[in-house]
């Protein structure tokens, strides 16, 4: 049995580990260059075998020598998960880069409300199951070199593991941990690691096919030989004394499933380290064939060392370094060692540095920032995540060196599985489940660690008899139903199998009910529709309305991205825009932007509380934010109240204004009318709804109606006179405009019309008409008179001179020319009043006391009223009232009203009365002339005032048209009531000359 | 939605040639063809499960991202 010398070991070793360097370091250099194609998927896929450990190496075919076919579990299970995985993984992905999620832990508290206690119960729990074992890994690294030495006691005196585990933890630090973000691509780690899953396969395959064929006649020949020893081939069946049960094999598939997403290596790469959304679905293909290929000849390397050292069953983890040194092929065995070594250190660099970036930003960094420690936070952080993997490497090397705690290699890689798979329905459950909740998460993952612990680590540790075996056998206090290997007297299951079905039974059971029973908060919420219902739909936290000012935005990302990449930040951030443009909304966008950014450096939960501290610690700039958002409200009030205004006013036009205002539809039916339109045509508002706008047209108009609908069609508009119809079905006189309404997009929505009422106005213009006729009339009246007027002097003057006794003295000429006499002043009294009435009237005014006016024409009528009995008198009489009048003219007036007065009295009896009135009311001059006559009828009294109106038998009837000329002229009113049958009151008002009043202290 | 649908159902197919009952078929100790025939059964479950996830990757179709 050849070996390598400790030299060659150690140069073989520090070669592997300067070359992975190399690669490492070119990789960074040409990243650039290498850009996205099709390398940088390969690089994703086959980094994703980093699945594949010195536990896969070693630890597989040692298994399948003692178990059978149980070791395939570990590789079917995800072979078989990937069949999901171009949707599930997907969406992993997708989720994981729009949250920036950095670990398994962040994704967990991310998704449920950014919780920085579950993140750090989920890393402190997944550290705790792994460090074990990247331990197994250091082990088989050490094993492997004791294999491989010629003379094994070289290791007591020095160990090039420990060598090996500090250039790892270096390698990591220089190619992963170089920078806080660890969503960027780490390109030089990730080839690495791709190149070492290449070796690691070469290795298996040649390692493979040289013990197949090489030692072997191949599959048919080794199977064979075995087939010979029944103690060997039941082992290459299931559910046998000393091989997987059922539900064992079940279990086993079932965790590796979940391990394989949510291992923090598997994670790192698959997740973290996507490089596009579209790579998952060459992963999901090649992954499986990757664990295909290098399961092949596991079996054929354990029965062939099984074979060949038959009593070596307890150290067939080394076979398949064994099987080429013990044939002296020391090509093969330095290649088998360095697949093993590639296997493990790829395994121990990923997952340390995954799990370096746990321990900070889920456990170290919520508590620096609790403490309130922000001062240079980007490289205390920095420090402590290499700290961290130092520290994970160092935890794992001792673990491996301990006494105690040496569990079969196998068993402790199971068990870690089982630990992560714990994180599984969470995360599972929380990328489909919106209701699941962070309380539930909570429960779930703590019962399931716990139950973990309980039925799997507490049995391991009683067989390293760490303590007494009674707690195994015997429960814990002596109470058997809590015997950690048989939970509530499940027996019957191996320890892994009952194991698995407790802690997951625990773990989903608890998350589901306790998310059934409790409600989720704001953010719980947000986050959960953000996960749930991902692609693109993405909303900001509700209740975060804290916004940052651009300057803080900009010195924050400094403070904690670190120099190198923040100025590449900031302009991503900021845009084109200069700080101080941006909006509020912009800067709110900004904010979830940034706390995004700074999740990818320090965790979802620690980039949360950050940003929401910097609110409360600058009190100056919370106050500029509040200012900034109450003149942001009032502005928006304003705004607001000015379009509530503008409708107000609008609706109070529509409702006051007197014309009809209605809409219809297109159809032309109504649908809304104003009230003063319900008013005018009689209609209630709820019948308005039933009409079509030519029902408010008259029966002659529904001809023109047609031509209306053709206009308001074709998008114009239609004015025009017509006749309306109210609801009682009475025509009126109507001017309507009609005008189509178009929406946005010029599509016609309606009409509205305005129908304005004209009956007032044609009545109007009738009267005009008709004063204007009586104009001419006067004309050719006054026209007539002087006509007259100037023969009638001549035959005035003749009939004097005939009715002199000198002429003709007979007694019956002298009669008749009386008569002709008589009759001729009665034809110059028509002819004056009809003069005076179309005289054009100018007034000569001066100030008159009324009663000096009133009282001769009261004193002559009073006479004349003797003489029919009837009293004439004043009754209630100011003598201090003056106006600006023309005597003259008043006099007549007064004579006119009151001979009026006394004629209507005059058929009736003896004892009537004329009273007459003088006094002042307010500011005008009143004198009223009341008699107990017969009255006025009422169809009479409107037209009491028109030329040629009279009631009595004799004169012109221009009297009263007259006084009513006169007493306009002077800017005074007159009035008449009247009852037929009690008498008349006629009521002249003219503007008064106010006395100075004696009382008001006048200059007298 | 679809896609969805295609890759649980063929998730559960293959899950269930994986476990008991299904299983128990090829669990007997015999050679097929020189190879004992559980190993031949899961390896040629193994084989179809890539095969299918080769085809299942050509049709699912992601949206383009980033590039």
């Amino acid at each position: 049995m050849s070996g390598l010398s400790p030299t060659a070991l150690l140069s073989i070793v520090l070669g592997y580990l300067a070359f992975l360097f190399v690669v490492a370091s070119v990789a960074e250099a040409l990243a650039p260059r290498l850009g996205r194609g099709r390398l940088r998927t390969l690089t994703y896929v086959l980094a994703a075998s980093v699945y594949c450990t010195a536990w896969t190496f070693y630890g597989s075919v040692g298994l399948a020598a003692n178990r059978g076919l149980e070791f395939l579990t570990i590789y079917l299970g995800p072979a078989c998960v990937a069949l999901l995985w171009p949707v599930l993984l997907r969406k992993l992905v997708r989720v994981s880069k729009e949250q920036r999620i950095t670990s398994v832990s962040d994704f967990i508290s991310s998704r449920y409300g950014k919780s920085a206690a579950l993140g750090t119960l989920v890393a402190a729990l997944v550290v705790c199951g792994m460090i074990p074992y990247i331990a197994l890994q250091l082990k088989a690294v050490s094993a492997s070199f004791k294999m491989i030495l010629r003379e094994d006691s070289v290791l007591e005196v020095f160990d090039p593991t420990l060598v090996v585990a500090v250039t790892l933890a270096l390698f990591g630090i220089l190619f992963g941990a170089r920078n806080l973000d660890f969503t960027k691509r780490q390109t030089g780690l990730m080839t690495a690691v791709a190149v070492e899953s290449v070796v690691k396969l070469v290795a298996f395959l040649l390692v493979g096919a040289y013990v197949t064929w090489g030692l072997f006649g191949g599959f048919a020949d080794l199977f064979g030989q075995v087939a010979r020893h029944p103690e060997w081939s039941k082992l290459l069946t299931l559910d046998q004394a000393g091989t997987a049960s059922y539900p064992r094999w079940t279990a086993m598939l079932l965790i590796s499933m979940l391990a394989v997403m949510f291992l923090p290596r598997q994670f790192h790469v698959l997740v973290v380290q996507n490089p596009r959304e579209r790579d998952v679905n060459a992963v999901s293909w090649t992954f499986p064939l990757y664990l295909l290929l290098i399961n092949v000849f596991v079996l054929p390397i354990a029965f062939a060392g099984l074979l060949v050292f038959p009593d070596a069953r307890a150290q067939a983890d080394g076979f398949i370094l064994r099987l080429p040194l013990f044939f002296d092929s020391q090509l093969i065995s330095v290649l088998v060692f360095l697949g093993g070594f590639s296997a493990a250190t790829a395994m121990i660099v990923v997952d340390s540095l995954a799990l370096s970036k746990m321990i900070t930003n889920d456990i170290i960094l919520p508590m620096l920032l609790r403490q309130r420690r922000m001062e240079d936070i980007y490289w205390i952080t920095l420090f402590y995540t290499r700290l961290a993997m130092l520290a994970v490497v160092a935890l794992g090397f001792l673990w491996a060196r301990m006494e105690h705690g040496q569990l079969l290699l196998v068993e402790m890689g199971l068990l870690s599985f089982i630990a992560v798979a714990q994180c599984g329905p969470a995360i599972l459950l929380g990328l489909y489940w919106r209701r699941g909740n962070r309380a539930g998460a909570f429960t779930g993952i703590s019962a399931g660690f716990f139950v973990w612990f309980y039925t799997l680590i507490i049995p391991a540790l009683g067989r390293e008899g760490v303590f007494g075996p009674s707690f195994l056998a015997d429960g814990p206090f002596g109470l058997g139903l809590l015997r950690p290997t048989a939970f509530l007297g499940l027996e019957g299951l191996d320890t892994i199998s009952h194991g698995v079905f407790w802690s997951l039974f625990f773990n989903v059971g608890l998350f589901v009910m306790v998310s059934l029973l409790t409600e989720q908060d704001a953010d719980d919420r947000a986050q959960a529709a953000a996960f749930v219902g991902v692609a693109g739909e993405d909303k900001p936290a509700p209740g975060a309305p804290a916004i940052l000012s651009a300057p803080e935005i900009e010195r924050l990302v400094h403070h904690y991205v670190g120099d190198e990449d923040a100025e590449a930040i900031v302009r991503e951030l900021f845009g084109t825009k200069a700080p101080a443009e941006l909006s509020v909304p912009e800067l709110l966008e900004m904010r979830i932007r940034f706390e995004r950014l700074l999740a990818a450096s320090l965790g979802a939960a620690a980039a949360r509380m950050i940003v929401e501290d910097h609110f409360t610690i600058s009190k100056e700039e919370a106050q500029q934010l509040v200012t900034s958002f109450q003149r942001m409200q009032e502005s928006l009030r304003v705004t607001e109240e000015e379009v509530k205004r503008g409708e107000r006013l609008l609706a109070s036009v529509v409702e006051s204004v007197d014309d009809c205002i209605f809409t219809a539809d297109t159809t032309g039916r109504l649908v809304t009318m104003n009230p003063a339109g319900r008013r005018l045509l009689g209609y209630e508002a709820w019948e308005v709804s039933r009409l079509r706008y030519p029902d408010l047209l008259a029966a002659e108009e529904r001809g023109g109606g047609a031509g209306i609908v053709a206009a308001l069609e074709t998008g114009r508009g239609w004015g025009g006179q017509v006749m309306g119809r109210t609801a009682a079905g009475r025509a009126f006189p109507a001017h309507v405009a009609m005008t189509s309404l178009f929406d946005d997009r010029g599509q016609r929505i309606g009409t509205v019309g305005v129908l304005r009422d004209l009956t007032e106005q044609v009545e109007t213009q009738r009267r005009l008409i008709h004063r204007e006729k009586l104009a001419s009339l006067g004309e050719m009246a006054a026209g007539v008179a002087h006509e007259i007027r100037n023969p009638l002097g001549g035959i005035k003057m003749a009939t004097n001179l005939l009715s002199s006794p000198e002429v003709d003295g007979s007694p019956l000429s002298q009669e008749m020319t009386r008569s002709i006499l008589s009759g001729i002043a009665e034809i110059e009294a028509i002819i004056n009043s009809l003069l005076d009435w179309t005289r054009d009237a100018r007034l000569e005014r001066g100030d008159y006391e009324l009663h000096r006016i009133l009282d001769p024409v009261v004193e002559a009528v009073a006479a004349e009223g003797r003489g029919r009995g009837v009293r004439v008198g004043y009754g209630r009489l100011e003598r201090d009232v003056t106006a600006a009048v023309d005597g003259q003219k008043l006099r007549q007036v007064f004579t006119n009203v009151m001979k009026n007065a006394l004629e209507a009295i005059e058929p009736r009896r003896e004892a009537g009365r004329v009273t007459v009135d003088l006094f002042v009311d307010g500011e005008r001059a009143v004198v009223e002339v009341a008699d107990d006559g017969m009255g006025i009828a009422p169809e009479d009294r409107d037209r009491i005032f028109l030329p040629f109106f009279t009631t009595k038998p004799s004169g012109t009837g221009l009297g009263m048209s007259i006084v009513k000329k006169i007493v306009d002229l002077h800017g005074g009113e007159i009035a008449i009531e009247s009852a037929p049958g009690s008498g008349t009151r006629v009521r002249i008002s003219l503007p008064a000359v106010l006395a100075p009043h004696p009382l008001a202290g006048g200059t007298s | 939605m679809k896609a969805a649908e295609l890759v649980v159902a063929c998730f559960l197919l293959f899950g269930a040639c994986l476990v008991w009952p299904l299983l128990a078929i090829a669990n007997r100790p015999a050679l097929v063809a020189g190879v004992p025939a559980l190993v031949l059964y899961l390896f040629v479950v193994w084989t179809g499960m890539v095969v299918v996830l080769i085809v299942l990757a050509r049709r699912i179709r992601p949206p383009e991202d980033e590039t």
